[in-house]
């Protein structure tokens, strides 16, 4: 009996511990699925997105090439823009490989940017040229080539063959196990080929082809070897003991600027200095010294770096724009000649708040837009300029002249017009030329610094 | 007796299998940094306290998640006990004693300048979570160079066009898949963050990274290297 009795306790306990575990198995089973199928019902939901807008964005290029009123064609060639700007967003939300989304990606960004940049055209009174039309067409025929591949792999998706959290799972798992998944994600190889036949689109855009590749224009000079590029680190540095440093070899930088990085040991911070092979320009100086108090003032911080880039030969930079976060000043120049500002040379310069110290230095922007310029006179005066801006600001503290870059990086003569509407500060940028507003800034002023947005 | 004491522990492991599988039901406490607490603070980081504070025995009131006039003495009594500061209040020292990563002041930073209206702390703020997921063991220069990998994504026309779509694109950080993202940054991250955001990129223009001592795709090598920096190779 004592024995029997004894089976009893840890029989009833293990049927139970058997109970629990399978109802625990079960139930996180079924969270787990459903939790799936939310996810699988995200990503379903971003593809029909994708497909409904590429085919509304194909049917929208459509109407404006036949539409005859400029009117008419800048609200088509702007719902293009919106269009192709979600399609582009819907296909990134899903679990592509970069490779496989990376043309297409691009192919929506282009589109709806050169349709937003042809409905400005038009609103700027210029009718679409006959090659801007070929352009458009063309580009409504790979949007349809789109979508027909986009129903087939929709076909797959409602077949079961495609499952999109599959996806995700097996692209980890070949990750971890070090191999190339066995089969693409989804057939969009055709696609890419396809895509590849895009002529290459320059116009006045963003996303255009010339911003990348842009060559570098400030860059004068003799070409420089790595040993003169070595000899040069120190006249770079600031606030370090000459005698107490060690230059690494270096090592070749295959950028936008091509050039050579040394890493100097300090005992007080590790620096990285970039070094153009053209000329032995300073591109880049990063120090990763800790700041811990703050003792000079703002004031003081962006006179030293003032000082510090006419001795390393950035000459005449004005600050345009300081921040000081975490005991660090961020303050940035812009090159000024003849009371001309021009923006698009700009440097920004790191300031340690303890001792001054010179912490980063950044002319990459410069030294790619930095030239010989043709100063025309403006047309209008400024004068003219005030009193356009008046019309929507209450009060104008400041005018000059200033040359700023488009978002395709074009370079535009404007008056830069600092004024107030209500309690809040803008800057309005008014064409030297036409007289035509380019750009609108609003600024904010707080303790730590100014903000333009 | 000796015959029936394996059973004893036998049922004796059963019932402890019993309380794990029972505890693994419990919601997982949450190692995410704690803000400060005081009289009149509500929520779970106020659960999460009381139930620290009722299992050193300090509080014996229920778990209701508001700091109260009950769990406040029993907060002053653990600080006394514990040598800290006595004034009632759950910050950086007391968490640390009590086992937790105290949040600090940053998010008191990151909601003042937002009022501001403007949404460039939210930008440094996930950048510096992605520098801390991605590159935390990296050079300083690395950093920077990863929140700049970042930010070239954002303004090239084949990846998505915002900071947010970026970093949360399926597939394109390994860091975001798995949580690491969501792990409070240091200042040196933050740092590297706002540097990229003013301009800062030692990768020019740089629009991939990767570590070549771990598994990668294929594909990834037939981008034009740029540089490499600490463990991570840049291409473009």
């Amino acid at each position: 009996m004592k024995i029997n009795r004894s089976w009893i306790i840890p029989l009833v306990l293990a049927l139970v511990l058997v109970g629990i575990t399978a109802y625990w198995g079960y139930d996180q089973y079924r969270e787990k699925e459903q939790l799936q199928i939310y996810m699988g019902n995200t990503f379903q939901r971003s593809f029909y997105e994708l497909v409904e807008r590429i085919e509304e964005m194909q049917v929208l290029i459509g109407k404006s090439l036949v539409s005859t009123s400029p009117r008419q064609n800048i609200l088509l060639l702007t719902d293009v823009w919106s269009h192709a700007n979600t399609a582009q967003a819907e296909l990134n939300r899903l679990p592509l490989a970069a490779q496989t989304v990376y043309d297409v990606s691009k192919f929506l960004s282009q589109t709806g940017d050169f349709a937003h940049t042809m409905a400005k055209q038009n609103a700027d009174g210029k009718v679409l040229t006959a090659e801007e039309r070929q352009t458009l067409s063309e580009l409504r025929q790979h949007a349809i080539r789109i979508t027909e591949l986009l129903h087939e792999v929709e076909n797959e998706v409602l077949a079961g063959r495609v499952n999109w959290v599959e996806m995700v799972k097996s692209t980890r798992r070949a990750l971890r196990e070090e191999q190339e998944r066995d089969k693409p994600d989804i057939n969009l190889d055709d696609l890419s080929d396809d895509l590849s036949k895009v002529p290459t689109l320059i116009y006045d855009g963003p996303f255009s082809d010339h911003i990348n590749e842009r060559k570098p224009e400030g860059l004068r000079g003799e070409e420089v070897s790595r040993e003169t590029a070595r000899e040069k680190v120190r006249d770079f540095l600031d606030g370090v003991d000459g005698a107490n440093i060690s230059v690494s070899e270096g090592t070749t930088v295959n950028g936008r600027i091509p050039g050579y990085n040394f890493q100097v040991e300090t005992g007080n911070g590790v620096y990285s200095v970039d070094i153009s092979k053209k000329g032995g320009f300073l591109v880049t100086l990063i120090n990763n010294r800790k700041v811990q108090s703050g003792k000079i003032s703002r004031d003081q911080a962006v006179k030293k770096a003032q000082e510090y880039l006419e001795r390393i030969d950035y000459t005449d930079m004005e600050p345009t724009f300081s921040e000081i976060k975490d005991n660090i000043a961020y303050i940035s120049f812009a090159y000024q000649k003849d009371d001309i500002i021009f923006y698009p040379d700009i440097i920004n310069v790191q300031i340690a708040m303890d001792n001054g110290q010179v912490l980063a230095v950044e002319a990459q922007n410069y030294l790619m837009s930095h030239k010989e310029r043709e100063i025309k006179e403006a047309e209008i005066t400024e004068e003219e300029a005030r009193e356009l801006a008046s019309a929507t600001l209450d009060e104008i503290e400041n005018v000059r002249l200033a040359v700023i870059p488009t978002s395709s990086l074009r370079e535009v003569f404007t008056y830069e017009v600092r004024g107030k509407a209500g309690d809040e500060l803008y800057i309005i940028y008014i064409n030297a030329e036409t007289g035509n507003e380019e750009q609108i800034l609003k600024v904010i002023l707080s303790e730590t610094g100014t903000l333009a947005l | 007796m000796k015959r029936r004491s394996p059973y004893y522990i036998l049922s004796g492991i059963v019932l402890l299998l019993l309380i794990l599988a029972l505890a693994v039901r419990e919601p997982v406490e949450t190692t995410a940094a704690q803000p400060t607490l005081y009289w009149g603070s509500r929520g779970r980081s106020v659960s999460l306290l009381q139930r620290k504070l009722a299992s050193w025995g300090y509080y014996d009131g229920r778990v209701d998640g508001i700091y109260g006039s009950d769990t406040y003495r029993a907060v002053v009594e653990f600080q006394r006990k514990n040598r800290l500061r006595v004034d009632g209040i759950v910050g950086r020292e007391t968490w640390a004693a009590l086992g937790y990563q105290w949040a600090g002041s940053r998010q008191n930073v990151v909601r003042a300048a937002t009022t501001a209206g403007s949404t460039r702390s939210n930008d440094v703020e996930m950048l510096a979570r992605l520098v801390h997921a991605e590159a935390r063991a990296e050079p300083y220069e690395g950093q920077v160079a990863v929140a700049a990998v970042v930010l070239n994504r954002v303004n090239s026309p084949s990846f998505p066009n915002s900071i947010s779509g970026v970093i949360y694109q399926p597939l394109a950080f390994e860091s975001v898949a798995n949580g690491q993202f969501n792990l409070p940054p240091t200042e040196e991250n933050y740092r590297a963050a706002r540097s990229a955001i003013n301009g800062w990129d030692p990768t020019h223009g740089a629009l991939y990274f990767w570590n070549p001592s771990k598994p990668v795709s294929r594909w990834i090598w037939s981008r034009r290297i740029v540089r490499r920096i600490g463990n991570h190779v840049f291409g473009i």
